[in-house]
Protein backbone atom coordinates (compact mmCIF):
# COMPACT_ATOMS: atom_id res chain seq x y z
CA UNK A 1 0.00 0.00 0.00
CA UNK A 2 2.69 2.29 0.82
CA UNK A 3 4.65 2.01 -2.87
CA UNK A 4 0.87 2.24 -4.55
CA UNK A 5 0.10 5.18 -3.42
CA UNK A 6 3.35 7.43 -4.47
CA UNK A 7 2.98 5.29 -8.05
CA UNK A 8 -1.01 6.80 -7.96
CA UNK A 9 0.47 10.13 -7.55
CA UNK A 10 3.19 9.63 -10.55
CA UNK A 11 0.04 8.78 -12.05
CA UNK A 12 -1.93 11.61 -11.75
CA UNK A 13 0.50 13.96 -11.91
CA UNK A 14 0.90 12.62 -15.50
CA UNK A 15 -2.84 12.73 -16.00
CA UNK A 16 -3.35 16.57 -15.14
CA UNK A 17 -0.30 17.21 -17.51
CA UNK A 18 -2.14 15.17 -20.28
CA UNK A 19 -5.39 16.79 -19.32
CA UNK A 20 -3.84 20.49 -19.71
CA UNK A 21 -1.92 19.59 -23.58
CA UNK A 22 -5.90 18.40 -24.38
CA UNK A 23 -7.65 21.61 -23.35
CA UNK A 24 -4.86 23.85 -25.01
CA UNK A 25 -5.64 21.92 -28.26
CA UNK A 26 -9.04 22.09 -28.10
CA UNK A 27 -8.77 25.69 -27.04
CA UNK A 28 -6.68 26.08 -30.03
CA UNK A 29 -9.45 24.12 -32.19
CA UNK A 30 -12.37 26.18 -31.29
CA UNK A 31 -9.82 29.46 -32.22
CA UNK A 32 -9.61 27.68 -35.41
CA UNK A 33 -12.86 27.38 -35.75
CA UNK A 34 -13.30 31.09 -35.14
CA UNK A 35 -10.82 32.39 -37.50
CA UNK A 36 -11.89 29.97 -40.26
CA UNK A 37 -16.08 31.07 -40.11
CA UNK A 38 -14.63 34.74 -40.51
CA UNK A 39 -12.53 33.99 -43.57
CA UNK A 40 -15.16 32.08 -45.14
CA UNK A 41 -17.60 34.92 -44.38
CA UNK A 42 -14.99 37.29 -45.96
CA UNK A 43 -14.88 34.55 -49.08
CA UNK A 44 -19.00 34.93 -49.50
CA UNK A 45 -19.05 39.21 -49.52
CA UNK A 46 -15.80 39.08 -52.08
CA UNK A 47 -17.59 36.77 -53.84
CA UNK A 48 -20.52 39.04 -54.26
CA UNK A 49 -18.57 41.80 -55.04
CA UNK A 50 -16.89 40.47 -57.54
CA UNK A 51 -20.30 39.49 -59.28
CA UNK A 52 -21.44 42.78 -58.70
CA UNK A 53 -17.94 43.92 -60.46
CA UNK A 54 -18.48 41.82 -63.09
CA UNK A 55 -22.20 42.98 -63.73
CA UNK A 56 -20.47 46.40 -64.10
CA UNK A 57 -19.97 48.24 -67.32
CA UNK A 58 -16.41 48.70 -68.40
CA UNK A 59 -16.86 53.06 -68.03
CA UNK A 60 -18.30 52.60 -65.04
CA UNK A 61 -16.97 54.69 -61.76
CA UNK A 62 -15.32 52.28 -59.41
CA UNK A 63 -14.25 53.61 -56.00
CA UNK A 64 -12.21 51.98 -52.86
CA UNK A 65 -12.46 53.26 -49.37
CA UNK A 66 -9.20 53.82 -48.02
CA UNK A 67 -8.70 55.15 -44.59
CA UNK A 68 -11.20 57.82 -44.81
CA UNK A 69 -11.62 58.68 -48.70
CA UNK A 70 -12.97 57.14 -51.67
CA UNK A 71 -10.15 56.99 -54.30
CA UNK A 72 -10.93 56.24 -58.13
CA UNK A 73 -10.07 52.76 -59.16
CA UNK A 74 -10.04 51.61 -62.81
CA UNK A 75 -12.53 48.55 -62.80
CA UNK A 76 -9.88 46.54 -64.24
CA UNK A 77 -7.66 46.63 -61.63
CA UNK A 78 -10.29 46.40 -58.60
CA UNK A 79 -11.27 43.42 -60.33
CA UNK A 80 -8.09 41.43 -60.18
CA UNK A 81 -7.81 42.73 -56.87
CA UNK A 82 -10.83 41.04 -55.39
CA UNK A 83 -10.12 38.14 -57.34
CA UNK A 84 -6.79 37.92 -55.98
CA UNK A 85 -8.12 38.47 -52.55
CA UNK A 86 -10.54 35.50 -52.58
CA UNK A 87 -7.68 33.19 -53.74
CA UNK A 88 -5.80 34.29 -50.93
CA UNK A 89 -9.05 33.48 -48.89
CA UNK A 90 -9.50 30.26 -50.15
CA UNK A 91 -5.54 29.31 -49.81
CA UNK A 92 -5.57 30.81 -46.19
CA UNK A 93 -8.58 28.61 -46.07
CA UNK A 94 -7.45 25.15 -47.42
CA UNK A 95 -4.65 25.93 -44.87
CA UNK A 96 -6.84 26.01 -41.88
CA UNK A 97 -8.17 22.88 -42.47
CA UNK A 98 -4.87 21.53 -42.69
CA UNK A 99 -3.87 22.58 -39.24
CA UNK A 100 -7.66 21.40 -38.02
CA UNK A 101 -7.21 17.60 -39.02
CA UNK A 102 -3.79 18.05 -37.30
CA UNK A 103 -5.43 19.21 -34.43
CA UNK A 104 -7.92 16.90 -34.31
CA UNK A 105 -5.70 13.82 -34.39
CA UNK A 106 -3.65 15.17 -31.79
CA UNK A 107 -6.73 15.50 -29.69
CA UNK A 108 -7.97 12.34 -30.45
CA UNK A 109 -4.50 10.90 -29.38
CA UNK A 110 -4.58 12.72 -26.45
CA UNK A 111 -7.82 11.67 -25.17
CA UNK A 112 -6.67 7.79 -25.74
CA UNK A 113 -3.65 8.37 -23.40
CA UNK A 114 -6.11 10.53 -20.94
CA UNK A 115 -8.15 7.54 -20.71
CA UNK A 116 -5.50 5.42 -20.55
CA UNK A 117 -4.29 7.07 -17.35
CA UNK A 118 -7.21 7.05 -16.10
CA UNK A 119 -8.40 3.20 -16.18
CA UNK A 120 -5.00 2.57 -15.29
CA UNK A 121 -5.50 5.09 -12.07
CA UNK A 122 -8.66 3.72 -11.28
CA UNK A 123 -7.27 -0.12 -11.44
CA UNK A 124 -4.48 0.66 -8.91
CA UNK A 125 -7.05 2.55 -6.39
CA UNK A 126 -9.61 -0.92 -6.75
CA UNK A 127 -6.84 -2.82 -6.09
CA UNK A 128 -5.59 -1.17 -2.93
CA UNK A 129 -9.02 -1.15 -1.29
CA UNK A 130 -9.21 -4.49 -1.70
CA UNK A 131 -5.78 -5.78 -0.52
CA UNK B 1 -26.83 -27.32 -31.22
CA UNK B 2 -24.79 -24.47 -29.77
CA UNK B 3 -27.77 -23.44 -27.87
CA UNK B 4 -26.39 -22.61 -24.27
CA UNK B 5 -23.91 -20.28 -25.90
CA UNK B 6 -24.20 -16.62 -24.73
CA UNK B 7 -24.27 -14.64 -27.95
CA UNK B 8 -25.29 -11.04 -26.85
CA UNK B 9 -25.68 -8.52 -24.06
CA UNK B 10 -28.76 -6.92 -22.71
CA UNK B 11 -28.43 -3.75 -21.31
CA UNK B 12 -31.24 -1.61 -19.36
CA UNK B 13 -30.59 1.81 -21.71
CA UNK B 14 -30.55 4.04 -18.69
CA UNK B 15 -27.10 2.82 -18.34
CA UNK B 16 -25.82 3.81 -21.42
CA UNK B 17 -27.86 6.69 -21.63
CA UNK B 18 -28.64 8.29 -17.82
CA UNK B 19 -32.17 10.21 -18.47
CA UNK B 20 -30.07 13.15 -16.97
CA UNK B 21 -27.59 12.68 -19.21
CA UNK B 22 -30.23 12.87 -22.33
CA UNK B 23 -31.84 15.42 -21.00
CA UNK B 24 -28.86 17.63 -20.70
CA UNK B 25 -27.87 16.74 -24.15
CA UNK B 26 -31.51 17.72 -25.19
CA UNK B 27 -30.76 20.67 -23.43
CA UNK B 28 -27.58 22.22 -25.20
CA UNK B 29 -29.16 21.13 -28.58
CA UNK B 30 -31.76 23.57 -26.85
CA UNK B 31 -29.37 26.23 -26.24
CA UNK B 32 -28.11 25.97 -30.12
CA UNK B 33 -31.57 26.15 -31.47
CA UNK B 34 -32.25 29.67 -29.57
CA UNK B 35 -28.63 30.78 -30.81
CA UNK B 36 -29.80 30.21 -34.57
CA UNK B 37 -32.89 31.67 -33.90
CA UNK B 38 -31.42 34.91 -32.89
CA UNK B 39 -29.61 34.61 -36.12
CA UNK B 40 -32.44 34.36 -38.17
CA UNK B 41 -33.94 37.10 -36.50
CA UNK B 42 -31.01 39.15 -37.28
CA UNK B 43 -31.18 38.17 -41.28
CA UNK B 44 -34.85 38.75 -41.16
CA UNK B 45 -33.91 42.23 -39.84
CA UNK B 46 -31.71 42.64 -43.34
CA UNK B 47 -34.08 41.34 -45.40
CA UNK B 48 -36.53 43.77 -44.41
CA UNK B 49 -34.30 46.47 -44.35
CA UNK B 50 -32.77 45.74 -48.02
CA UNK B 51 -36.47 45.82 -49.31
CA UNK B 52 -37.50 49.30 -47.30
CA UNK B 53 -33.95 50.51 -49.29
CA UNK B 54 -35.42 49.39 -52.12
CA UNK B 55 -38.75 50.71 -52.10
CA UNK B 56 -36.72 54.14 -51.22
CA UNK B 57 -33.91 54.18 -53.88
CA UNK B 58 -36.91 53.37 -56.20
CA UNK B 59 -38.79 56.61 -55.14
CA UNK B 60 -35.90 58.59 -55.45
CA UNK B 61 -35.93 59.63 -59.12
CA UNK B 62 -39.54 60.46 -59.37
CA UNK B 63 -38.73 64.09 -59.05
CA UNK B 64 -35.65 65.90 -59.72
CA UNK B 65 -34.63 67.02 -56.28
CA UNK B 66 -36.32 66.71 -52.65
CA UNK B 67 -36.59 68.93 -49.41
CA UNK B 68 -35.18 67.15 -46.78
CA UNK B 69 -33.91 67.57 -43.06
CA UNK B 70 -30.53 67.16 -43.34
CA UNK B 71 -29.24 65.77 -39.78
CA UNK B 72 -26.50 67.73 -38.16
CA UNK B 73 -24.42 66.41 -35.59
CA UNK B 74 -26.99 63.97 -33.34
CA UNK B 75 -29.14 66.42 -32.46
CA UNK B 76 -30.04 69.14 -35.25
CA UNK B 77 -31.66 69.13 -38.49
CA UNK B 78 -31.45 71.88 -40.71
CA UNK B 79 -33.37 71.96 -44.05
CA UNK B 80 -31.97 71.38 -47.41
CA UNK B 81 -32.65 69.47 -50.97
CA UNK B 82 -31.35 66.35 -52.21
CA UNK B 83 -30.63 66.53 -56.10
CA UNK B 84 -28.86 64.18 -58.06
CA UNK B 85 -31.36 62.02 -57.37
CA UNK B 86 -30.78 59.52 -59.27
CA UNK B 87 -27.00 59.13 -58.85
CA UNK B 88 -25.96 56.35 -56.12
CA UNK B 89 -22.37 55.83 -54.84
CA UNK B 90 -23.26 51.97 -53.71
CA UNK B 91 -21.41 50.13 -51.28
CA UNK B 92 -20.61 46.62 -53.04
CA UNK B 93 -18.90 45.17 -49.89
CA UNK B 94 -14.60 44.95 -49.26
CA UNK B 95 -14.26 48.55 -49.23
CA UNK B 96 -15.24 49.09 -53.18
CA UNK B 97 -18.17 51.43 -54.36
CA UNK B 98 -19.42 52.02 -57.98
CA UNK B 99 -21.52 55.26 -59.23
CA UNK B 100 -24.95 53.73 -59.75
CA UNK B 101 -28.23 55.09 -61.59
CA UNK B 102 -31.35 54.25 -59.30
CA UNK B 103 -32.82 51.30 -61.56
CA UNK B 104 -28.99 49.86 -61.25
CA UNK B 105 -28.86 50.19 -57.76
CA UNK B 106 -32.06 48.33 -57.20
CA UNK B 107 -31.13 45.79 -59.58
CA UNK B 108 -27.90 44.96 -56.83
CA UNK B 109 -30.25 45.55 -54.21
CA UNK B 110 -32.18 42.94 -55.51
CA UNK B 111 -29.57 40.49 -55.88
CA UNK B 112 -28.33 41.23 -52.35
CA UNK B 113 -31.90 39.87 -51.20
CA UNK B 114 -31.89 37.12 -53.09
CA UNK B 115 -28.72 35.61 -51.39
CA UNK B 116 -30.02 37.15 -48.09
CA UNK B 117 -33.13 35.07 -48.69
CA UNK B 118 -30.78 31.71 -49.51
CA UNK B 119 -29.31 32.30 -46.10
CA UNK B 120 -32.57 32.27 -44.40
CA UNK B 121 -33.56 28.98 -46.14
CA UNK B 122 -30.59 27.13 -45.15
CA UNK B 123 -30.44 28.74 -41.42
CA UNK B 124 -34.30 27.29 -41.53
CA UNK B 125 -32.88 24.08 -42.42
CA UNK B 126 -30.46 23.75 -40.21
CA UNK B 127 -32.49 24.73 -36.93
CA UNK B 128 -35.05 21.64 -38.35
CA UNK B 129 -32.09 19.54 -38.10
CA UNK B 130 -31.80 20.40 -34.31
CA UNK B 131 -35.20 20.40 -33.76
CA UNK B 132 -35.39 16.50 -34.50
CA UNK B 133 -32.33 15.98 -32.94
CA UNK B 134 -33.84 17.67 -29.43
CA UNK B 135 -36.63 15.44 -29.84
CA UNK B 136 -34.42 12.39 -30.02
CA UNK B 137 -32.91 13.19 -26.96
CA UNK B 138 -35.77 13.79 -25.23
CA UNK B 139 -37.32 10.40 -26.17
CA UNK B 140 -34.34 8.35 -25.44
CA UNK B 141 -34.44 10.53 -21.94
CA UNK B 142 -37.80 8.73 -21.22
CA UNK B 143 -37.21 5.62 -22.78
CA UNK B 144 -34.34 5.08 -20.73
CA UNK B 145 -36.46 6.49 -17.82
CA UNK B 146 -39.11 3.96 -18.65
CA UNK B 147 -36.76 1.38 -18.69
CA UNK B 148 -36.32 0.27 -22.16
CA UNK B 149 -33.32 -2.08 -23.21
CA UNK B 150 -30.57 -2.74 -25.42
CA UNK B 151 -30.31 -5.81 -26.86
CA UNK B 152 -26.82 -6.24 -28.72
CA UNK B 153 -25.10 -9.53 -30.27
CA UNK B 154 -22.03 -9.88 -31.97
CA UNK B 155 -22.44 -10.68 -35.65
CA UNK B 156 -20.64 -13.73 -35.87
CA UNK B 157 -20.18 -14.43 -39.78
CA UNK B 158 -21.51 -18.17 -41.01
CA UNK B 159 -18.91 -20.30 -42.87
CA UNK B 160 -21.71 -22.27 -44.37
CA UNK B 161 -24.07 -22.33 -46.68
CA UNK B 162 -25.83 -20.03 -44.52
CA UNK B 163 -23.97 -16.81 -45.24
CA UNK B 164 -25.65 -15.56 -48.86
CA UNK B 165 -28.80 -15.66 -46.86
CA UNK B 166 -27.99 -13.93 -43.84
CA UNK B 167 -26.76 -11.09 -45.86
CA UNK B 168 -29.76 -11.01 -47.96
CA UNK B 169 -31.46 -10.92 -44.13
CA UNK B 170 -29.59 -8.00 -43.33
CA UNK B 171 -30.29 -6.08 -46.24
CA UNK B 172 -34.14 -7.12 -45.59
CA UNK B 173 -34.36 -5.37 -42.64
CA UNK B 174 -34.75 -2.42 -45.22
CA UNK B 175 -37.88 -4.41 -46.57
CA UNK B 176 -36.14 -6.46 -49.35
CA UNK B 177 -38.11 -8.82 -50.34
CA UNK B 178 -35.97 -12.26 -50.51
CA UNK B 179 -38.77 -14.46 -51.39
CA UNK B 180 -37.69 -16.36 -54.56
CA UNK B 181 -35.85 -19.44 -52.90
CA UNK B 182 -39.04 -19.74 -50.67
CA UNK B 183 -40.07 -23.02 -52.32
CA UNK B 184 -36.93 -25.01 -52.13
CA UNK B 185 -36.23 -23.33 -48.15
CA UNK B 186 -40.08 -25.27 -47.91
CA UNK B 187 -38.85 -28.82 -48.51
CA UNK B 188 -35.82 -28.33 -46.95
CA UNK B 189 -37.13 -27.02 -43.72
CA UNK B 190 -39.64 -29.91 -43.49
CA UNK B 191 -36.66 -32.54 -44.37
CA UNK B 192 -34.79 -30.81 -41.02
CA UNK B 193 -38.12 -30.72 -39.28
CA UNK B 194 -38.13 -34.34 -39.33
CA UNK B 195 -34.88 -34.96 -38.79
CA UNK B 196 -35.24 -32.73 -35.40
CA UNK B 197 -38.30 -34.46 -34.40
CA UNK B 198 -36.47 -37.89 -34.55
CA UNK B 199 -33.51 -35.98 -32.22
CA UNK B 200 -36.26 -34.69 -30.24
CA UNK B 201 -37.87 -38.26 -29.76
CA UNK B 202 -34.67 -39.99 -28.98
CA UNK B 203 -33.70 -37.28 -26.49
CA UNK B 204 -36.96 -37.79 -24.49
CA UNK B 205 -37.77 -35.83 -21.65
CA UNK B 206 -34.70 -35.48 -19.72
CA UNK B 207 -33.02 -32.68 -21.90
CA UNK B 208 -35.04 -30.07 -20.82
CA UNK B 209 -32.85 -27.85 -19.23
CA UNK B 210 -28.77 -28.92 -20.44
CA UNK B 211 -29.90 -26.32 -23.62
CA UNK B 212 -30.21 -23.86 -20.88
CA UNK B 213 -27.27 -22.37 -19.09
CA UNK B 214 -27.77 -22.54 -15.35
CA UNK B 215 -27.86 -19.01 -15.13
CA UNK B 216 -30.90 -18.30 -16.50
CA UNK B 217 -34.09 -17.81 -15.12
CA UNK B 218 -35.73 -19.03 -11.58
CA UNK B 219 -39.36 -19.53 -13.33
CA UNK B 220 -37.11 -21.45 -16.35
CA UNK B 221 -36.52 -25.50 -14.70
CA UNK B 222 -40.12 -25.14 -13.27
CA UNK B 223 -41.60 -24.51 -17.27
CA UNK B 224 -39.37 -27.12 -18.36
CA UNK B 225 -40.69 -30.09 -15.81
CA UNK B 226 -43.89 -29.50 -16.72
CA UNK B 227 -43.18 -29.83 -20.24
CA UNK B 228 -41.89 -32.83 -20.05
CA UNK B 229 -44.14 -34.20 -18.01
CA UNK B 230 -47.49 -33.31 -18.68
CA UNK B 231 -50.14 -32.51 -21.69
CA UNK B 232 -48.66 -30.05 -23.12
CA UNK B 233 -52.05 -27.41 -23.50
CA UNK B 234 -52.44 -28.13 -19.53
CA UNK B 235 -48.48 -27.79 -19.12
CA UNK B 236 -48.69 -24.63 -21.12
CA UNK B 237 -51.42 -22.76 -19.23
CA UNK B 238 -49.89 -23.84 -16.23
CA UNK B 239 -46.30 -22.62 -16.84
CA UNK B 240 -48.01 -19.58 -18.01
CA UNK B 241 -49.69 -19.02 -14.73
CA UNK B 242 -46.50 -19.88 -12.95
CA UNK B 243 -45.02 -17.35 -15.20
CA UNK B 244 -47.75 -14.78 -14.07
CA UNK B 245 -47.36 -15.15 -10.65
CA UNK B 246 -43.74 -14.84 -10.96
CA UNK B 247 -43.82 -11.66 -12.76
CA UNK B 248 -46.80 -10.98 -10.25
CA UNK B 249 -44.15 -10.33 -7.84
CA UNK B 250 -42.28 -8.19 -9.43
CA UNK B 251 -44.24 -4.91 -10.55
CA UNK B 252 -41.64 -3.51 -12.23
CA UNK B 253 -41.58 -6.92 -14.36
CA UNK B 254 -45.27 -6.25 -14.98
CA UNK B 255 -44.79 -2.95 -16.13
CA UNK B 256 -42.12 -4.22 -18.37
CA UNK B 257 -44.18 -7.05 -19.97
CA UNK B 258 -47.15 -4.88 -20.52
CA UNK B 259 -44.72 -2.39 -22.93
CA UNK B 260 -43.28 -4.92 -24.99
CA UNK B 261 -46.86 -6.50 -25.43
CA UNK B 262 -47.87 -3.46 -26.41
CA UNK B 263 -44.44 -3.31 -28.80
CA UNK B 264 -45.55 -7.01 -29.88
CA UNK B 265 -48.96 -5.33 -30.49
CA UNK B 266 -47.71 -3.15 -33.24
CA UNK B 267 -45.78 -5.27 -34.80
CA UNK B 268 -48.68 -7.66 -35.35
CA UNK B 269 -50.60 -5.19 -37.07
CA UNK B 270 -47.30 -4.45 -39.04
CA UNK B 271 -46.13 -7.87 -39.96
CA UNK B 272 -47.44 -8.79 -43.12
CA UNK B 273 -45.52 -5.48 -44.82
CA UNK B 274 -42.34 -6.10 -42.05
CA UNK B 275 -42.41 -10.10 -43.34
CA UNK B 276 -39.31 -9.48 -45.40
CA UNK B 277 -37.55 -8.75 -42.54
CA UNK B 278 -38.11 -11.72 -40.37
CA UNK B 279 -38.35 -14.33 -43.30
CA UNK B 280 -36.62 -17.66 -42.11
CA UNK B 281 -36.33 -19.57 -44.90
CA UNK B 282 -33.02 -21.14 -43.71
CA UNK B 283 -33.45 -25.12 -43.10
CA UNK B 284 -30.94 -25.25 -40.26
CA UNK B 285 -31.70 -24.74 -36.80
CA UNK B 286 -28.10 -22.70 -35.92
CA UNK B 287 -29.18 -20.90 -39.44
CA UNK B 288 -31.96 -19.58 -37.91
CA UNK B 289 -30.50 -18.54 -34.96
CA UNK B 290 -27.71 -16.85 -36.70
CA UNK B 291 -30.35 -14.85 -38.78
CA UNK B 292 -31.00 -13.08 -36.34
CA UNK B 293 -27.90 -11.70 -35.79
CA UNK B 294 -27.82 -9.38 -39.00
CA UNK B 295 -30.13 -7.69 -37.19
CA UNK B 296 -28.18 -7.03 -34.26
CA UNK B 297 -25.26 -6.30 -36.77
CA UNK B 298 -27.27 -3.59 -38.34
CA UNK B 299 -27.44 -2.12 -34.63
CA UNK B 300 -24.06 -3.17 -33.84
CA UNK B 301 -22.43 -1.30 -36.71
CA UNK B 302 -24.09 1.79 -36.06
CA UNK B 303 -22.29 1.57 -32.35
CA UNK B 304 -19.42 1.45 -33.96
CA UNK B 305 -19.18 3.97 -35.76
CA UNK B 306 -20.73 6.18 -33.23
CA UNK B 307 -18.28 8.60 -31.50
CA UNK B 308 -19.75 11.63 -32.00
CA UNK B 309 -22.95 12.85 -30.37
CA UNK B 310 -25.06 12.56 -33.51
CA UNK B 311 -24.59 8.93 -34.61
CA UNK B 312 -24.92 8.37 -31.20
CA UNK B 313 -28.25 9.78 -31.94
CA UNK B 314 -28.25 6.98 -35.09
CA UNK B 315 -27.51 4.42 -32.34
CA UNK B 316 -30.54 5.07 -30.75
CA UNK B 317 -32.66 4.90 -33.79
CA UNK B 318 -31.14 1.86 -34.57
CA UNK B 319 -31.82 0.48 -31.12
CA UNK B 320 -35.33 1.77 -30.98
CA UNK B 321 -36.04 0.01 -34.62
CA UNK B 322 -34.06 -2.85 -33.13
CA UNK B 323 -36.10 -3.24 -30.03
CA UNK B 324 -39.35 -2.91 -32.17
CA UNK B 325 -37.89 -5.34 -35.07
CA UNK B 326 -37.00 -8.07 -32.27
CA UNK B 327 -39.92 -9.02 -30.56
CA UNK B 328 -41.42 -9.05 -34.38
CA UNK B 329 -38.93 -11.93 -35.32
CA UNK B 330 -40.03 -13.93 -32.68
CA UNK B 331 -43.66 -13.80 -32.78
CA UNK B 332 -42.19 -14.26 -36.53
CA UNK B 333 -40.72 -16.82 -35.48
CA UNK B 334 -43.40 -18.45 -33.42
CA UNK B 335 -45.93 -18.63 -36.30
CA UNK B 336 -42.98 -20.40 -38.37
CA UNK B 337 -42.94 -24.25 -38.70
CA UNK B 338 -39.24 -24.02 -37.39
CA UNK B 339 -40.24 -23.66 -33.91
CA UNK B 340 -37.21 -25.06 -32.63
CA UNK B 341 -35.33 -22.28 -34.26
CA UNK B 342 -37.12 -19.90 -32.24
CA UNK B 343 -37.40 -21.95 -29.52
CA UNK B 344 -33.48 -21.66 -29.47
CA UNK B 345 -33.88 -18.20 -30.02
CA UNK B 346 -35.52 -17.79 -27.10
CA UNK B 347 -34.13 -19.97 -25.23
CA UNK B 348 -30.42 -18.28 -25.94
CA UNK B 349 -32.08 -14.54 -24.84
CA UNK B 350 -33.16 -15.64 -21.87
CA UNK B 351 -29.70 -17.01 -20.84
CA UNK B 352 -28.20 -14.46 -22.43
CA UNK B 353 -30.10 -11.79 -20.41
CA UNK B 354 -30.07 -12.70 -16.60
CA UNK B 355 -31.70 -9.56 -16.68
CA UNK B 356 -35.44 -9.54 -14.90
CA UNK B 357 -36.89 -7.29 -17.89
CA UNK B 358 -35.75 -10.21 -20.72
CA UNK B 359 -37.31 -12.38 -18.65
CA UNK B 360 -40.60 -10.74 -19.26
CA UNK B 361 -39.84 -10.12 -22.31
CA UNK B 362 -39.72 -13.73 -23.09
CA UNK B 363 -43.21 -13.61 -21.00
CA UNK B 364 -44.92 -11.28 -22.65
CA UNK B 365 -44.15 -13.24 -25.93
CA UNK B 366 -45.89 -16.36 -24.39
CA UNK B 367 -48.78 -14.81 -22.82
CA UNK B 368 -49.10 -12.51 -26.67
CA UNK B 369 -49.07 -15.58 -28.79
CA UNK B 370 -52.37 -16.95 -26.64
CA UNK B 371 -53.65 -18.35 -30.17
CA UNK B 372 -51.68 -21.12 -29.78
CA UNK B 373 -50.31 -21.85 -25.99
CA UNK B 374 -48.59 -25.50 -27.03
CA UNK B 375 -46.44 -23.67 -29.17
CA UNK B 376 -45.47 -21.38 -26.17
CA UNK B 377 -44.74 -24.00 -24.21
CA UNK B 378 -42.51 -25.76 -27.00
CA UNK B 379 -40.37 -22.78 -26.53
CA UNK B 380 -40.11 -22.20 -22.90
CA UNK B 381 -39.34 -25.67 -22.94
CA UNK B 382 -36.59 -25.12 -25.22
CA UNK B 383 -36.75 -27.68 -28.42
CA UNK B 384 -38.48 -30.55 -26.61
CA UNK B 385 -41.53 -30.53 -27.48
CA UNK B 386 -42.41 -33.14 -29.44
CA UNK B 387 -45.38 -33.95 -31.95
CA UNK B 388 -46.24 -30.43 -32.44
CA UNK B 389 -44.41 -29.39 -35.09
CA UNK B 390 -45.44 -31.70 -37.74
CA UNK B 391 -49.20 -31.07 -37.47
CA UNK B 392 -48.47 -27.62 -37.34
CA UNK B 393 -45.94 -25.93 -39.49
CA UNK B 394 -46.92 -26.35 -42.49
CA UNK B 395 -50.79 -24.51 -42.27
CA UNK B 396 -48.37 -21.71 -40.25
CA UNK B 397 -46.10 -21.80 -42.99
CA UNK B 398 -48.82 -21.52 -45.65
CA UNK B 399 -50.38 -18.67 -43.60
CA UNK B 400 -46.66 -17.40 -43.55
CA UNK B 401 -46.56 -17.48 -47.41
CA UNK B 402 -50.18 -16.25 -47.81
CA UNK B 403 -48.96 -12.59 -45.92
CA UNK B 404 -46.62 -12.39 -48.33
Amino acid sequence: MASSSPAIKDLQRDLEAQANILSKIQKDISKNHQVRKQYTIQLGENELVLKELDLLKEDANVYKLIGPVLVKQDLAEARANVRKRIEYISAELKRLEGTLQDMEDKQNSKKESVLKLQQKIETLQSGKSNS
Amino acid sequence: MAGGEVKGSVTPLDSDFSPADAQKAAARVQDSIADKKKELARLQVFVSDNTNLINLVQRLPDELSHDIMVPFGGAAFFPGKLIHTNEFLVLLGEGYYADRTARQTVEILKRRGKSLESQVESLKAVMMDLEAEAKFFNSTASEAAEGFVDIREEYVEELNKNKPESDSNGASTSDNPTISTADDEYARIMARLDELEKEELEQGSDSGADEELGESEISAPVEYDSSSDEDEKFEATAAFSKYQQYLKNKGNEILQKNKLENTLQDSNNEESSRSASGKPIGGNLQQHVKEQSPLFHSSISVKDGSSASKAEDAHVTAQKHHLLLDPKENLRKASNPNIENSSSNVGKQTSQTGFSARRAFTGSIVEHDDANPPIQSTKSSSNQSTGLNPAKPVSRFKMQKGNH
